[in-house]
C-alpha cells in the first residue's frame, strides 16, 4: 500500500512541476489570468466537495444501525491511508497557491509602458487627477492602454475596486498604494469602495471611463480650455463649480435627496432644528460658518462627519451664492 | 461503565467552595470602572465619573481582598496557582509583545527615530539608571524573602518583603518624577509624536504592572500579618514572586528598546 | 460533605462550573437571538434595493455591528468556552470541578459586564457603527461611540484570560488517575487548543484597542495615517487575535463532531493521535495566517506571500480531521439521531465554507473577492452555518445529560431539515454577487442584484422558522420533557457514566480511568490492530 501511494505520489509531482512552471510565467492579460484561476480553483473545489459528501451519504446509508447493540468495527487507523489523504490535499493547495502567486505577480507588477493617474478617496467620493492634472469626480477617464493609479486617502480608509479589472487595493490615509489595469475596450467601467467608510460608503461609487485616444486627447484639450476662463466666472457658477470640486455633493443630493448631510437644494432660507434643539433659519452666514468649522453648530439627525474646508472669503460667498440659486 | 473506569480511590472530597460572594462583587467594580470612564469622556459627566470611578475602585479592591482572605481561611493550600500564574504570565507576554511589535513597527518604518520634534533630554537615560538598579536589585529582595519564607522565618521574610516593596515604591515614584518633568519641562507629551505615543503607552503599562505586583506584595504583607501565609501556604508568596520577577525582565526590555534604542540613535 | 445549596442565592453566588455552564448556555443563546433578529431586520432592508425598508444607512451600520460582534464575541466563543468548556471539561476529566471556581464565577459575570456594553452600545446615542472590526481612522474620527467598543473588548478579553488560565490549569492538573493525555476526548483537545491561542492572542486585541481609546479620547497617534501614525498597525493587531479567533470556534466544534460520530456510529475514532496532532497544529500554523484579512491593504507584496502560503496550509490539517470523520463512519453502525445529523450536516456544510475560504487565502484569487459578498458567504458557511448549527448539535447531544430530560426527537429532527435547507441557500446567491466584485457592509447594493437578494431574504426567514423550531424543543423539554437515563446513547465517555443530571459533586469519589472514551467493540485480547 505504502509503496503504490509513493509511486502515485511521484506521478502527481511529474505532472504538476512543469504546471507549476507554466503558472509561474507571466500571462499577457491578468483578468485572463484571474478567469483561469478561479476555474481551476472551481473544478477542485467540486471535486472536493463530492469527495467528502458522496461517501458521507453512502456510509450512512450502507451501515445503518441494523441491531441495538451492535457495534462498528474495531479499528485503530491505517497509516498508508492517513499519509495519502496528507499528501494529496498538500500537492492540491501547493499547485494552487502557485498559481495564485503568478497571477498575484501580473495584478501588481506594473509593465513599463503605462501612463500614471491619481485617485484621492474622502468620505463620500473619489477625486481623480489625470496625468496632465486635471481634476474630476468620481470618474477617471483614461485613454486605451496600461494604467496604473497611485492611491490615498483624505480621512478614512477607502478602497478603490475595480471588479471588471479584477482588481482592487485600500486608499490608506497617510500612505501611497497603488493598482494598475489594462484598459483595452472603450467604455464605462465601475468603481465601488470596498472598505467600511460610514454612512455613505454604500454610495460611495465611481467610474472609470476608458476612451480611444484620440477622443481622450480631445476632452484634455476642452478641458484645458475650460479652465483657463474660470476667473471670469459668476459668483455662482464658480460656486458650483466649488461645490463639484469640493466633494460636498459626496455627501450631500443637490434634488432633495438625504445622503449622509442634509440635501443642499432650497437651504437657504429653510429653518433647521440643532443638535442641542435650538431653532435657525439658514442663511450665507450660516452656509459660510459651516463649511469653515461643521462642528460648531452641529445640525441634528444625522452624524457629525462633515470635514472643515479652510477657503478664501470669496470662495464661501461664492457657493452661498450657488446654494442660493438652487431649490 | 466498566468499561474506562472503575471505583475510585475513596478519599471523601470537599468541594473547595459551594458559594462565594466575592467574583460578583469584583465583576461590578470592574464593570462600573469603564462606565465611569464613558461618564466622563463620551457623556460629558466628569465630575459624575470622578465619583464613579472611585466607587469602582473601591469595590474592586474590597471583592479582591475578601476573595483573597476567603481563600487563606482554608486550612490546606492545593498549589495550583503556580501553573496558573506561568499561563497568565504568558498571556502578559503577549500583551508586551503586541505593544512593542507596534513599535517596532513604527520605528522601522518612520525614517528618523525618534521623529525630529523630539526635545533633547528625551528619553532621560539618567533617570532610568537609577530604575534600573531599583527594579533588579529587588528581584534579589523578593527572591530571598520568599528564601525565608521557605525556611520559616517569618521575621526575615517580612523585613526582606518591605524592602523589597520600598524598592517597588521608589521605582514609581522615579517614574512619576520623570513623567512630569517631561511633561512640564521638555514639553513632550503623548501628542507630540509617535515616539511620544509609544514612550507614554508602554512605560505606563509596565508602571501599571508593577503597581499591581506591590499590590501583590501588600496583600501577602496583610496575610502574613494575621498569620494566614506561613512555611505551609506559600502559594501566593511564589506567585508574587514570579510575577515581580517577570515584570523585571519586561523592564529590561523597555529600557533597550525605549531608552536606550532612541538614545543611542540606533533605529535608523 | 455538605448539602447542595439551593434557591436565587445558589445561582447568583454559585461557584459550581455546572451552574455556571448552564448560565453561560442561557446568556449566550439570548445574545444569539437579538443577532438573529439584526440579521433579519437588515436582510429585509435588502428586499427593496432602491429605497429604504424599515431602517436607514446608518442604522444599517450599527446592525451589521452588533450583529457581527454579538455572533463572534458573545455567542460562538462564549457558548463554547463558557457553556461546553464549564460544564463537559471537569466530567470528561473526572475532576469535582474546575481549580479556581471562584475565578470561574468572576468570568462569568464579566462576560455579562461586556454583554451590557454591547447592548447599550445598540441602544444608546453614539450608536457603534464601527462594523465588528472597528477599523481607524473611521472608528477615531467618526461619531461612534468608540469606548463601547474598547470596554466590552476589556471586560470580555479579561473574562477569556481568565477562562484560559483556569481551564488550562485543570486539565494539566485535575485529570483522574489513569486519564493520560491520549485518552482524552477530542473535545477536550480542542477546547484545549483554543484557550491556548485565547492566552496568547486575547492580549493583543486587547493592546490593539486599547491604544484605539488613546487615539480617540486622549489625542495620541498610534493610528492616525495624517499625523504619522498608521491605521494599518491597527488592523495587524486586530487579526492577529481575531483569525486566531475563528479556530476558537472551530478547534472545539471539531472535537465535538469527533464524540458525537464516535457515539452514533459506535465506534472508535479513526486516527485519533492524528486529530490531537492536527488540532495542535492548527493551533500554532493559525497564527500565521492573519495577513489574509490584509491582502490589499497596502502591505509589502512578499508579507503578503509568505501569509497566503500559512494560510492556504490549513487546508490540510483541517482535511486530515474530514477525512478522519468520514473513516470513522466507514463500517460503524450508524443510528441517525438529531445530534448525528447534525454532524454529518456539519462535515458537509463545513466543506464548502473551507473550500471557498481556501479561495480567499489564494492571494491572486483574494484580489477580486476581498471584502465582497464572497467574504460574507465564507464566513457564513462556516462560522453562522456550520459552526452554529453543530452548536446547535452539541445542545441537543448533552442534552439529556445537563437538562436530564430527554428533547423530543422528531421535532429535532424535522427542525433540522429545515433550517439547514434555509441556511444553505440563504448565502449562496452571495457568491454571485462576490464574484462579480460587489463590496459587502453597503446598505443599497446595485439594483440588478435585486433578484438574488430576495432569494436570500426569503430563505433566511425560512431558517428563522427552524431556528425557533429548536429554540422551542429546548425550552419545552427542559421543562416537561421524559425524564432521561444516565447513559441514553450507550456512550463510553466519561461524562455519560454518572447519573443525568450530575450530582452536585460529580463523582463520589474520584474514578481510577482504564481506557479512552472511544473504545467499542475493542477485542478482549487487543490483538487486532489495524486493517
Ligand atoms: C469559524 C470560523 C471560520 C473558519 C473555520 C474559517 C476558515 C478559513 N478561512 Fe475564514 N473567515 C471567517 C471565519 C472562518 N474562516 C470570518 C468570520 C471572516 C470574515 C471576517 C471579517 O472580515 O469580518 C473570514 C474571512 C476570511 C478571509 C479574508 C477574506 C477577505 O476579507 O478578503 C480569508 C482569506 O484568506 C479566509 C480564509 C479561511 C481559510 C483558508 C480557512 C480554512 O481554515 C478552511 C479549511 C477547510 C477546508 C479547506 C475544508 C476541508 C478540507 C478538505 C476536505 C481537504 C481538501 C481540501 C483542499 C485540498 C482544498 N477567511
Ligand atoms: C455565528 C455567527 C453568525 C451567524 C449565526 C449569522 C447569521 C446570519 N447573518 Fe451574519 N454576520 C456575521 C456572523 C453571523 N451571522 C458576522 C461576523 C458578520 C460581519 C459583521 C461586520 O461586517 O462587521 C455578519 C454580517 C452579516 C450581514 C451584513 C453583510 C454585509 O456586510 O453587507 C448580513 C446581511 O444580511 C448577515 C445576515 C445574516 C443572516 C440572515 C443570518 C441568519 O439569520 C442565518 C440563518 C440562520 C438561522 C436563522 C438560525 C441559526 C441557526 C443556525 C445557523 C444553525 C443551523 C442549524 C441547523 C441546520 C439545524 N450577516
Ligand atoms: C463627509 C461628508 C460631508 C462632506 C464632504 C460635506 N458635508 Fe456638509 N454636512 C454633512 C453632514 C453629515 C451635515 C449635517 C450634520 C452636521 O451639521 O454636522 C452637513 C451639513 C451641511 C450644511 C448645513 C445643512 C443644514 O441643513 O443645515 C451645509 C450648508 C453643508 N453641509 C455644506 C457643505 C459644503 C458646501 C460642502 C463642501 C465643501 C460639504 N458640506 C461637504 C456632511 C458632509
Ligand atoms: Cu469609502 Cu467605503
Ligand atoms: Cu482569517
Amino acid at each position: 500500500m505504502l509503496k503504490q501511494v509513493v509511486r502515485l505520489l511521484m506521478a502527481a509531482l511529474f505532472v504538476s512541476i512543469p504546471y507549476a512552471a507554466a503558472a509561474a510565467e507571466r500571462l499577457p492579460d491578468p483578468v485572463k489570468a484571474w478567469n483561469n484561476h478561479f476555474k481551476t480553483w472551481a473544478v477542485v473545489s467540486i471535486v472536493v466537495y463530492l469527495v467528502v459528501t458522496v461517501p458521507l451519504i453512502y456510509f450512512v446509508f450502507k451501515y445503518k444501525r441494523r441491531k441495538k447493540d451492535e457495534n462498528g468495527a474495531y479499528i485503530e487507523g491505517n497509516t498508508a491511508l492517513e499519509i495519502l489523504w496528507t499528501i494529496v490535499p498538500m500537492i492540491i493547495i501547493i499547485m494552487l497557491g502557485v498559481q495564485s502567486w503568478a497571477v498575484f505577480n501580473d495584478l501588481r507588477d506594473v509593465p513599463k509602458d503605462h501612463i500614471e493617474v491619481k485617485a484621492v478617496g474622502f468620505m463620500y467620493g473619489f477625486e481623480m487627477y489625470s496625468p496632465e492634472g486635471i481634476m474630476t469626480l468620481n470618474e477617471l477617464r483614461v485613454p486605451v492602454g496600461n494604467i496604473k493609479v497611485n492611491l490615498s486617502s483624505k480621512d478614512v480608509i477607502h478602497d478603490f475596486a475595480l471588479p471588471a479589472f479584477r482588481t482592487r487595493e485600500d486608499m490608506v490615509p497617510g500612505e501611497n498604494t497603488y493598482l494598475w489595469f489594462s484598459a483595452k475596450e472603450p467604455g464605462e467601467y465601475p468603481v465601488y469602495c470596498a472598505e467600511f467608510c460610514g454612512s455613505g460608503h454604500s454610495s460611495m461609487l465611481a467610474k472609470v471611463i476608458v476612451m480611444k485616444k484620440e477622443d481622450y486627447e480631445a476632452w484634455v484639450k476642452s478641458k484645458q480650455a475650460a479652465s483657463s476662463t474660470t476667473a471670469a466666472l459668476t459668483p455662482d457658477v464658480k460656486g458650483k463649480e466649488l461645490v463639484e470640486k469640493l466633494g460636498c455633493l459626496g455627501c450631500h443630493g443637490i434634488a432633495g435627496e438625504t445622503k449622509a448631510g442634509p440635501a443642499l437644494n432650497g437651504l437657504i432660507g429653510k429653518s433647521e432644528e440643532l443638535e442641542d434643539g435650538k431653532k435657525v433659519v439658514i442663511d450665507e452666514a450660516f452656509v459660510m460658518e459651516k463649511i469653515a468649522d461643521p462642528k460648531a453648530k452641529p445640525v441634528k439627525g444625522f452624524s457629525h462627519i462633515m470635514p472643515p474646508n479652510a477657503l478664501a472669503k470669496e470662495d464661501y460667498e461664492a457657493i452661498a451664492a450657488y446654494l442660493k440659486t438652487i431649490k | 461503565m466498566e468499561n474506562v473506569m472503575h471505583g475510585g480511590k475513596s478519599e471523601v472530597h470537599h468541594h473547595e467552595v459551594e458559594l462565594s460572594v466575592w467574583p460578583l462583587i469584583t465583576a461590578v467594580g470592574a464593570f462600573l470602572l469603564p462606565i465611569s470612564f464613558m461618564t466622563s469622556f463620551s457623556w460629558g459627566l466628569s465630575s459624575v465619573g470622578i465619583i464613579l470611578a472611585g466607587v469602582a475602585v473601591v469595590i474592586l479592591i474590597v471583592g479582591l481582598f475578601g476573595w483573597l482572605n476567603e481563600v487563606h481561611a482554608k486550612k490546606e493550600d492545593a498549589g495550583l496557582s503556580k501553573i496558573a500564574i506561568l499561563v497568565f504570565i504568558a498571556s502578559e507576554v503577549a500583551l508586551f509583545g503586541g505593544l512593542f511589535a507596534g513599535y517596532l513597527y513604527a520605528m522601522l518604518f518612520t525614517g528618523t527615530w525618534p521623529p525630529a520634534n523630539t526635545p533633547e533630554g528625551v528619553p532621560p537615560v539618567m533617570l532610568a539608571i537609577p530604575m534600573t538598579i531599583f527594579l533588579l536589585s529587588s528581584s534579589f529582595t523578593i527572591h530571598t524573602a520568599e528564601d525565608k519564607l521557605a525556611h520559616g522565618d517569618m521575621g526575615g521574610f517580612k523585613g526582606w518583603l518591605t524592602f523589597t516593596t520600598i524598592l517597588g515604591a521608589l521605582f514609581i515614584a522615579f517614574m512619576v518624577y520623570e513623567w512630569h518633568h517631561l511633561i512640564a519641562v521638555e514639553n513632550f507629551t503623548v501628542r507630540t509624536n509617535e515616539y511620544g505615543t509609544f514612550f507614554y503607552t508602554i512605560t505606563g503599562f509596565h508602571g501599571s504592572h508593577v503597581i499591581v505586583g506591590l499590590v501583590m506584595q501588600i496583600f501577602c504583607m496583610i496575610l502574613a500579618a494575621g498569620a494566614k501565609i506561613g512555611k505551609n501556604r506559600q502559594t501566593l508568596m511564589k506567585v508574587t514572586g514570579l510575577y515581580w520577577h517577570f515584570v523585571d525582565l519586561v523592564w529590561l526590555l523597555v529600557v533597550s528598546l525605549i531608552y536606550v534604542v532612541p538614545f543611542l540613535k540606533a533605529g535608523q | 460533605m455538605s448539602t447542595q445549596p439551593a434557591g436565587f442565592k445558589s445561582w447568583l453566588f454559585t461557584t459550581d462550573h455546572k451552574k455556571i455552564g448552564v448560565m453561560y448556555l442561557v446568556t449566550s443563546l439570548v445574545f444569539f437571538v437579538v443577532g438573529l433578529l439584526l440579521a433579519l431586520i437588515m436582510r429585509t432592508e435588502q428586499l427593496d434595493l432602491t429605497k429604504k425598508v424599515i431602517i436607514d444607512a446608518d442604522l444599517f451600520n450599527t446592525a451589521f455591528t452588533i450583529h457581527g460582534a454579538a455572533m463572534v464575541l458573545f455567542w460562538m466563543i462564549p457558548v463554547l468556552l463558557g457553556f461546553l468548556a464549564n460544564y463537559m471539561i471537569p466530567l470528561m476529566i473526572g475532576a469535582h470541578d474546575v481549580a479556581f471556581p471562584r475565578l470561574n464565577a468572576l468570568s462569568f459575570w464579566l462576560y455579562v459586564g461586556a454583554g451590557l456594553i454591547a447592548v447599550c452600545a445598540l441602544i444608546l446615542p453614539g450608536r457603534l457603527d464601527t462594523g465588528w472590526t472597528g477599523y481607524p481612522p473611521y472608528s477615531i474620527v467618526g461619531p461612534a461611540n468608540t469606548a463601547f467598543y474598547v470596554f466590552a473588548v476589556h471586560l470580555l478579553g479579561a473574562s477569556s484570560i481568565a477562562g484560559a488560565v483556569n481551564f488550562i490549569t485543570t486539565i494539566i492538573t485535575l485529570r483522574a488517575p489513569g486519564m493520560t493525555w491520549g485518552r482524552l476526548n477530542l473535545t477536550v483537545w480542542g477546547l484545549f487548543g483554543a484557550f491556548i491561542i485565547q492566552i496568547v492572542g486575547v492580549p493583543v486585541l486587547a493592546a490593539a484597542v486599547t491604544l484605539l481609546l488613546f487615539d480617540k479620547y486622549l489625542g495620541t497617534s498610534f493610528y492616525d495615517g495624517t499625523k504619522g501614525g498608521s491605521p494599518i498597525l491597527y488592523e495587524h493587531l486586530f487579526w492577529f487575535y481575531a483569525h486566531p479567533a475563528v479556530y476558537v470556534v472551530a478547534l472545539p466544534v471539531f472535537g465535538v463532531v469527533s464524540d458525537i460520530i464516535s457515539t452514533f456510529s459506535r465506534k472508535k475514532v479513526y486516527g485519533y493521535t492524528s486529530m490531537a496532532i492536527a488540532i495542535m497544529i492548527i493551533t500554532v500554523v493559525g497564527f500565521e495566517t492573519w495577513v489574509h484579512h490584509l491582502y490589499v491593504a497596502g502591505t509589502l507584496n512578499w508579507t503578503r506571500v509568505v501569509f497566503m502560503w500559512g494560510t492556504i496550509a490549513i487546508g490540510v490539517p483541517t482535511g486530515i480531521k474530514t477525512f478522519n470523520w468520514l473513516a470513522t463512519l466507514h463500517k460503524g453502525s450508524i443510528e441517525l439521531t438529531t445530534p448525528m445529523l447534525h454532524a454529518l450536516g456539519f462535515i458537509s456544510l463545513f466543506t464548502i465554507g473551507g473550500v471557498t475560504g481556501i479561495a480567499n487565502g489564494l492571494l491572486g484569487f483574494d484580489i477580486q473577492v476581498h471584502d465582497t459578498h464572497w467574504v460574507v458567504a465564507h464566513f457564513h458557511y462556516v462560522l453562522a452555518i456550520s459552526m452554529s448549527m453543530l452548536c446547535m448539535g452539541a445542545i441537543y447531544y448533552w442534552f439529556p445529560k445537563f437538562t436530564g430530560k430527554m428533547y423530543n426527537e422528531s421535532l429535532g429532527k424535522t427542525a433540522f431539515w429545515i433550517t439547514l435547507i434555509g441556511a444553505m441557500i440563504a448565502f449562496l446567491p452571495q457568491f454571485h454577487l462576490g464574484y462579480d466584485g460587489i463590496p459587502r457592509r453597503y446598505w443599497k447594493l446595485p439594483a440588478k442584484y435585486g433578484p438574488e437578494m430576495k432569494v436570500a431574504v426569503i430563505f433566511s426567514y425560512i431558517t428563522i422558522v427552524g431556528f425557533l423550531m429548536t429554540l422551542y424543543n429546548f425550552v419545552h423539554s427542559a421543562i416537561k420533557g421524559k425524564k432521561a437515563p444516565a447513559n441514553p446513547w450507550n456512550s463510553l465517555s466519561l461524562e455519560w457514566q454518572i447519573p443525568s443530571p450530575p450530582p452536585f459533586y460529580n463523582f463520589e469519589n474520584i474514578p481510577t480511568i482504564t481506557d479512552g472514551p472511544y473504545e467499542y467493540g475493542k477485542p478482549a485480547d487487543n490483538t487486532v490492530k489495524a486493517h
